[in-house]
């Protein structure tokens, strides 16, 4: 039997049928087709299917996707497009903190969800908000720097605001 | 001075990463096709195992499948590289827990999966083998019953007159080391979808890193020729030699579309990318190394026993590479080396960064050390002493064109004694060290005479935009990326008007593939000497458009000028739109098939066989708490001879993810098994480094200006990893006076090793 979700999706409003033990991963990747939420290992330990819960990461190959009824989902789709990046995208652009990609997506949103949260991050904080994601390829220098830049860069376009 | 450039050498963002950041890059997995079936396959249980009985009926009448196949149903043509021995299923019997027995297509996995718990298989058991040591011994099983002795190849390689020059040393030193089983463990997991066409072809969508090498492959499994087949590859989620070589799914997936006539996709699931992917070749290495009172480094006598798995693919040339490789790092004045390469009833084991390269530098660069300090010299000075320098040729005969060792080993112990910390906490609990290892590498390694090149074909579009079209996998290092920098610095256009083309085998030039850290090199050169060819082309039609001398032209920033009256010039794309669409009938397009100026090696495995050796010396800093044995690496100074940088960002990037990978080898990783069988199948329990335990690494780039290298480079891919595992070693001996031999090394190892009398494994 299948069920009716309705959750917000990237800002949209969204109803989709799922089976009800179905997980949020394969209702993404598979029924709405957003394929930038990544499965590098299905069982909670990698980080690549992190998206955003109300803002918060979480992961979505262990969640059912019954759970975010009613709620808000960030994935990567919906953080910004080419011609208008996020600054944490550009600033993983800008600092080569991009190899393979695939552990990115779930990257970009941990290091968002931390910015919104805590402007200024220590280097100790970028770490642990980041020690749940696997990286194979970069040893993950460039990204803590693109999370620093991210943040600076941040901090000087709201100080901005702030004096317009 | 070495000449300025307009894009090599300067930081710009990589090709294809603005796909990435935004969720839009399509790998294998992203990829749906009409009708697209699911495969899984069912593996052997057992290590060794007689099959008695495999029964599908049951699972072929489970509603939603779709085929089921086992090794009845298929060619059954050996595949593999120097020693193909692998059938696409087990026939007889199973020869390691893991092995492909049977592969169900479904509508979706779900059901695949029920489909494969009612496939019956009887197994009679076998005495297993685990370790090379035991297949080696008289009246062992067999792996392969023709297969005497269980041995894949043996190698004698022999320099000079080791056995005189031993007489003549003033020290004789012997020590044994052992490298563990690791795996590559990209983030992406592999598969393959397979495709009918009409007209019998086939199309194969896998993220592999040599599409050419894959289509040979699976047509010789399949018994097809290779242009029947099509290889398209999407982004790849890493890769780092994981991904060279086809597995058993690919040809597994295109019967099973053959079989269904629908399109199929398979992907290894993570317990299966752990059990049944192609780990680093493990091998126990013994070296008995003469050297002289002044520290000079004589001769060098090692025997290598290493682990195959159970059937045989890069292992072979693996082993070439760990028998040979180290001795051209110093100039030693004889070498011989003995290297048994041994089947056991274990997971094929191959290619991962490094390729053989690894393990042996870890024997080498650790028994360096081991010596210097017996004979109360600094192992550095020890390494200054005897390495290798441009002009020199090797004992094995390689023309070293261009060598930034010295350099790199002066700029890596400077680095690392710049701001150390104690080298004890007052408490005494932490102890500090340092230590450093140095490593050789190739860009692109001929095997035997045949090519070791690679193909590019660049073409102006109307519009004055430049399509590049190559062969060379991009699995996250960079390869599109350094392509178009080398594309539009010859060309004189901007980088963001290269548009490198992905691989399509119906459509890219002949290539190899990425590895041997070769792409820079040949494939750079190929995309170099192709786009000087087209510059011809636009220059020349440029000079009858501005009414001048081809050879007074000059092309900058996608303007093409008269020189010295700069002023006097036309747009790049308007030339293009002048020669395209209109009756002038340029192509500006080439193709070239470059193979680099080496000979190869001959039967005696002398010979040159790469256009460019890399080098590299790294030192870290560790500290090791003596309460408990647990080792954390500080510091990382890691100086690395690239020739010339063509992508500093991407440099880095090689430098930091060899580190961790090196890291995380030498501290951790490890593939436990317990009767064969994969105890820590899993990313919990198989420990990588994450961003909290990753030490702080200053990457030092020193420049050689290679004469063959496009701009001078030299590749970067597997460098950084290589030195780690031994520069780790020596600087936890430097800290606590403790020796490890065999990696990884654990805290539990130096625990024990520190409190010899506590019972517990000797190291
Ligand atoms: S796929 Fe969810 S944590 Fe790896
Ligand atoms: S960029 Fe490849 S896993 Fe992070």
């Amino acid at each position: 039997m299948m069920k009716a979700l309705t959750f917000t999706l990237n800002g949209d409003q969204t109803r989709v049928e799922v089976d009800p033990g179905e997980l949020l991963l394969d209702v993404l990747r598979r029924r709405l087709f957003l394929t930038g939420t990544k499965k590098g290992c299905g069982e909670g330990e990698c980080g690549a299917c992190t998206v955003l819960l109300d803002g918060q990461p979480v992961l979505a190959c262990l969640l059912p996707a019954m759970k975010v009824q009613g709620r808000a989902v960030t994935t990567i789709e919906g953080l910004g497009h080419e011609q208008r990046l996020h600054p944490v995208q550009e600033a993983f652009l800008e600092k080569g903190a991009v190899q393979c990609g695939f552990c990115t997506p779930g990257m970009v949103l941990s290091s968002k969800s931390l910015l919104d949260g805590q402007p200024q991050p220590s280097e100790d904080e970028i770490k642990q908000a980041l020690s749940g994601h696997l990286c194979r390829c970069t040893g993950y220098v460039q990204i803590l720097e693109a999370v620093k830049d991210a943040a600076e860069k941040m901090t000087r376009a709201e100080g901005r605001k702030g004096h317009a | 001075m070495m000449e300025e450039y307009a894009v090599v050498g300067k930081a710009f963002r990589s090709v294809g990463g603005s796909d990435k950041v935004t969720g839009r890059a399509q790998y294998l997995d992203d990829i749906e096709l009409p009708g697209m079936l699911h495969a899984k396959i069912l593996r052997s249980p057992h290590a060794h195992a007689r099959i008695l009985k495999i029964d599908t009926s049951k699972a072929a009448a489970l509603p939603g499948v779709k085929a089921v196949l086992s090794a009845v149903d298929c060619p059954k043509l050996p595949f593999g590289l120097d020693v193909p021995d692998a059938r696409i299923f087990a026939e007889t019997k199973v020869r390691y827990a893991g092995d492909e027995v049977a592969a169900v297509a479904a509508e979706t996995p779900k059901i695949a999966r029920e489909a494969l718990k009612l496939i019956d298989v009887r197994y009679e058991l076998l005495p297993a083998l685990f370790s090379p040591q035991e297949a080696l011994q008289e009246g062992a099983p067999l792996v392969h019953e023709d297969k005497p002795g269980n041995l894949v190849k043996s190698y004698v390689i022999e320099r000079g007159d080791v056995d005189a020059d031993f007489a003549a040393c003033d020290y004789v030193f012997e020590e044994e080391f052992a490298s563990s089983r690791v795996t590559a463990c990209y983030l992406e997991p592999f598969g393959a979808i397979a495709r009918w066409e009409p007209d019998n072809r086939l199309t194969i969508w896998t993220g592999i890193q040599g599409a050419f090498q894959a289509r040979s492959e699976i047509a010789r499994a399949l018994g097809m020729n290779p242009s029947q087949i099509t290889v398209k590859v999407p982004a790849i989620g890493g890769a780092f030699g994981g991904k060279i070589w086809i597995r058993n799914f690919h040809p597994i997936v295109a019967l099973l579309a053959k079989e269904a006539r629908r399109p199929v996709k398979f992907v290894l699931t993570r317990p299966e990318e752990f059990a049944a992917s192609r780990p680093r070749v493990p091998a126990k290495i013994k070296i008995k190394l003469g050297m002289l009172k002044d520290g000079t480094l004589v001769c060098k006598d090692t025997a290598i026993v290493a682990d195959n798995g159970a059937y045989s693919w890069a292992a072979p040339k693996i082993v070439l590479n760990m028998s040979l490789r180290t001795d051209c790092l110093y100039r030693f004045k004889s070498v011989r080396t003995r290297s048994y390469l041994a089947y056991t009833n274990t997971t094929p084991t191959s290619g991962f960064r490094g390729y053989g390269n690894a393990q042996s530098h870890f024997a080498q660069e650790s028994m360096i050390d081991v010596c210097a300090r017996k004979a109360g010299l600094d192992p550095v000075e020890v390494r200054l002493k005897n390495a290798v320098r441009q002009g020199d040729l090797t004992l094995h005969g390689w023309k070293v064109r261009s060598c930034g060792l010295t350099e790199c080993i002066e700029k890596a112990r400077a680095a690392i004694a710049r701001g150390r910390k104690p080298q004890a906490d007052p408490n005494g609990t932490v102890k500090r060290g340092i230590g450093l290892a140095c490593m050789n590498h190739v860009s692109g390694n001929r095997a035997g005479n045949n090519f070791d090149g690679s193909s590019s074909m660049v073409r102006f579009q109307e519009d004055g935009k430049l399509v590049l079209y190559h062969g060379e996998s991009d699995m996250g290092q960079g390869a599109r990326t350094v392509l178009a920098q080398i594309a539009a610095e010859t060309l004189g256009i901007r980088p963001e008007d290269v548009l490198v083309m992905p691989i399509d085998t119906d459509v890219s030039p002949f290539c190899f593939g990425s590895y041997s850290s070769r792409v820079t090199t040949v494939a750079g050169k190929a995309a170099y000497l192709a786009s000087l060819q087209v510059r011809e082309q636009l220059l020349k039609l440029a000079a009858t458009l501005l009414e001048a001398a081809p050879e007074d032209l000059d092309v900058r920033e996608g303007r093409i000028f008269v020189r010295g009256g700069e002023r006097k010039g036309i747009s790049v794309a308007d030339v293009c739109k002048s020669a395209i669409r209109t009756r002038a009938t340029v192509g500006l397009t080439a193709y070239v098939a470059y193979d680099p100026p080496t000979e190869g090696a001959n039967e005696d495995f002398y010979g040159d066989y790469s256009s460019a050796y890399t080098y590299a010396a790294q030192a870290v800093e560790v500290e090791v708490n003596t309460e408990t044995g647990q080792i954390r690496v500080l510091r990382v100074a890691a100086a690395h001879d690239v020739g010339r940088a063509i992508n500093p960002n991407g440099i880095r990037g090689q430098i930091y993810g060899g580190v961790a990978q090196g890291a995380g080898w030498a501290l951790y990783e490890n593939m436990v098994y317990e009767g064969g069988r994969l105890q820590n199948n899993s990313l919990r329990n198989y420990t990588m480094v994450t961003a909290t335990d990753m030490p702080e690494v200053e990457p030092i780039i020193v420049e050689t200006q290679d004469p063959v290298g496009p701009y001078g480079a030299k590749g970067i891919g597997e460098p950084a990893l290589i030195p780690m595992p031994p520069a780790v070693a020596n600087a936890v001996e430097d800290a606590v006076g403790v020796r490890i031999r065999d990696l990884p090394i654990t805290a539990e190892k130096i625990y024990f090793s520190l409190n010899p009398e506590c019972e517990g494994p000797a190291s």
